[in-house]
């Protein structure tokens, strides 16, 4: 691999990016980073086995039934966390596409790399549409956006799911593409060649597939932010609001997208770092990157605070009784029950805005942290630990609402332990998201050949005054 | 007449617009020459013809029959078992909005990828080409003259005077 030493130690003088030849990319995306050692192949068997876990973990929430929605809080806490966790992170390729940020081009590819966990998402849906309440039949009704329609919310929910995954593969596709033929021309083994033949077939780089590409990223990539955004409204209307009688709240889809991009970047970081640390890819993921993302990173966990505030305030001077009991059920537990902090409710909600607002932001506020590499990593980790607790606090607690129908929350549900098929699904769906990956990145380089090379043919260092200036080209 | 392929390799950018240039000297046009590369350069960097496509006529297609397909099945479904719920009209339209919505991204996103597949003339089951150089997907840049067979060694010629670090190929096309 070629050297990395330079910007191991953070690159923290804003030197320009190592030299790299077309051959040391090819060296390092498509042979070192994709070669299957020892511990690669320890990596894969550890998660594919952790992942079947998932599998029995829904397998035995299904053969508990589906006539109690209650024994599912878990799974949907699991799901939804897991799914807000990864589905936002293909948009910090997109967005900054859009923008024409030139820095996040050895990024996105990392980024995009989540789009292959459309499958699992969809997959995982199922089971959890046979544990939810049906929308008719109920007494008092079940109070849905769906007028007693009988297909909704499932055919509408799979549809929209399987929308963004189909979007999510196309826009891989189409990104790695130009990379899919450069393993196909030099892999070093005959599988990963055979399996790139077989889906770059054809690929020459001409003008013409070069220009259908990049309006194929564009529009798809637009399409998938569609989605994204359409996805979160329906999961956090059909799946949480509409479980809770009595809670209308027009802000809390927009808080449930925020939060899940602000989660989704705190894990994008905490994978560039792994891949730095562990993988030896220092020189594509640098400062410079870590510096862009952080800053992205403090301006979604101000937005956290300001989607959950502006929908906390209606319902704090609301105090309309069934504005209370959504409080109590979400924020401060049942005030009959006991002290504040012997309340579940209350602290899943002080890890939550702890761990998603608090800390982060007073962390990441300052400079020199966001200027840095292994601060972000640090603000990431708590972040997605603050992202668990949110889902546990809205899933968890609007799941355990036995009652689905009516006008008011009566009583707030007693907080309830997980069990063991339960665990199982969450340590399977988390392990399937590193497995998966994984598994993609033995053919689609994980960094982006064609996007690093343009880069870096698109920069070049210039003294200016006592120092160096990077002059960046964008010829489009 | 037969047409044949010569596909010039070289090392960088600088030695490729000098061999375009010299096929052009040559009395070549963009239209007889395009440029494979493994990653994308400005338009026009090497002279050739911007090639037209028509990539945006399929999402907007495909945006229609899924629109046109939910409609007919949101509002089919509610006619045929006309159910009043609430005093509300029977066809609930802000429902029907969001099938229609996924619908038509749907059937965009499907069309979108069969047109890029289409647009980009792939799949090509022969392979990467008529005359194909792996070292493209290494940074080199080919020039590949598609031009008439008396006209070849000229193509030759003018991509050897260029500075192309080798000349290969020669394939009928048409």
């Amino acid at each position: 691999m070629a050297s990395n030493e330079h910007s191991a130690n953070g690159n923290s003088h804003g030197a320009p990016l190592p030299p790299a030849t077309p051959e040391e990319l090819n060296e390092d995306l498509i042979h070192e980073a994709r070669r299957v050692g020892p511990r690669m192949r320890t990596l894969l068997i550890i998660f594919g086995s952790l992942f079947t876990l998932a599998f029995v973990g829904a397998g035995m929430r299904l053969a508990s039934g589906t006539d109690d929605h209650t024994v599912w809080r878990y799974y949907a806490v699991c799901y939804f966390f897991v799914f807000s966790l990864t589905a936002g992170i293909p948009l910090a390729a997109i967005g900054l596409r859009m923008a024409r940020a030139q820095w996040r081009k050895p990024t996105s590819r990392l980024a995009e790399m989540f789009l292959i966990l459309g499958p699992m998402h969809v997959i995982f849906f199922i089971p959890l549409l046979a544990g939810a309440p049906p929308i008719t039949g109920t007494e008092p009704p079940h109070n849905t956006m769906w007028m007693d329609w009988q297909l909704g919310p499932w055919l509408p929910d799979i549809i929209m799911v399987s929308t963004l995954a189909i979007t999510g593969l196309g826009l891989l596709y189409a990104s790695a593409l130009p990379d899919l033929a450069a393993v196909r021309d030099h892999a070093a083994d005959g599988t990963t060649k055979s399996w790139a033949r077989r889906v770059a077939r054809g690929w020459s780089g001409t003008d013409r597939q070069w220009r259908m590409h990049k309006s194929a990223l564009g529009i798809l990539g637009a399409f998938y932010v569609a989605m994204y955004a359409m996805t979160h409204f329906s999961f956090s209307t059909d799946f949480a609001i509409s479980m809770v009688p009595g809670w209308k709240d027009p802000i809390f889809p927009a808080f449930h997208a925020v939060s899940g991009l602000q989660m989704g970047l705190g894990l994008f970081i905490v994978s560039m770092f792994l891949l730095r640390k562990v993988h030896g890819l220092g020189r594509y993921f640098e400062l410079e990157q870590f510096w862009g993302f952080s800053r992205l990173l403090l301006v979604l966990t101000l937005f956290w605070f300001y989607f959950w505030w502006s929908a906390f305030i209606l319902f704090w001077y609301g105090r309309l009784p069934h504005e209370q009991s959504i409080i109590a059920l979400l924020i401060f537990g049942d005030p009959a029950e006991s002290a504040l902090l012997a309340r579940p409710q209350f602290l899943m909600f002080a890890g939550a805005i702890g761990l998603s607002f608090i800390i982060p932001f007073l962390v990441i506020m300052w400079n020199p942290v966001r200027r840095s590499i292994v601060g972000p990593t640090i603000v990431g980790l708590v972040i997605i630990s603050g992202g668990l607790f949110d889902r546990l606090r809205i899933y968890s607690n609007t799941w355990s609402v036995e009652q689905v129908g009516g006008h008011a929350l009566e009583e707030v549900p007693a907080f309830a332990v997980p069990d063991i098929w339960d665990a199982a699904f969450f340590v399977g769906l988390l392990s399937g998201v590193p497995f998966l990956i994984l598994l993609a990145s033995r053919v689609i380089p994980i960094v982006s050949l064609w996007e690093t090379r343009e880069a870096l043919m698109m920069r070049v260092v210039r003294p200016f005054g006592i120092g160096n200036a990077h002059v960046v080209g964008k010829p489009d | 007449m037969a047409r044949q392929n010569v596909l010039g390799v070289y090392a960088d950018a600088d030695s490729a617009a000098a061999g375009a240039r010299s096929l052009r000297a040559a009395g070549f046009t963009g239209e007889d020459y395009e440029v494979l590369t493994g990653n994308p350069y400005p338009e026009g960097a090497f002279g050739d013809h911007p090639k037209r496509n028509k990539l945006f006529v399929f999402p907007i297609a495909g945006g229609l029959t899924g629109f046109s397909l939910a409609l007919l099945f949101t509002a089919g479904t509610q006619a045929a078992f006309p159910l009043v719920t609430g005093g509300k009209p029977i066809l609930a339209i802000p429902a029907m909005m969001i099938i229609m919505y996924e619908m038509s991204l749907l059937f965009a996103m499907i069309f979108t990828v069969m047109g890029v597949i289409f647009e980009s003339r792939l799949p090509r089951f022969s392979g990467a080409g008529p005359v194909y150089d792996p070292r493209i997907t290494l940074g080199y840049i080919g020039l590949l003259a598609t031009v008439e067979e008396e006209r070849i060694p000229a193509a030759r010629q003018a991509l050897q005077d260029g500075g192309a670090a080798d000349v290969v190929g020669e394939t009928t096309t048409a």
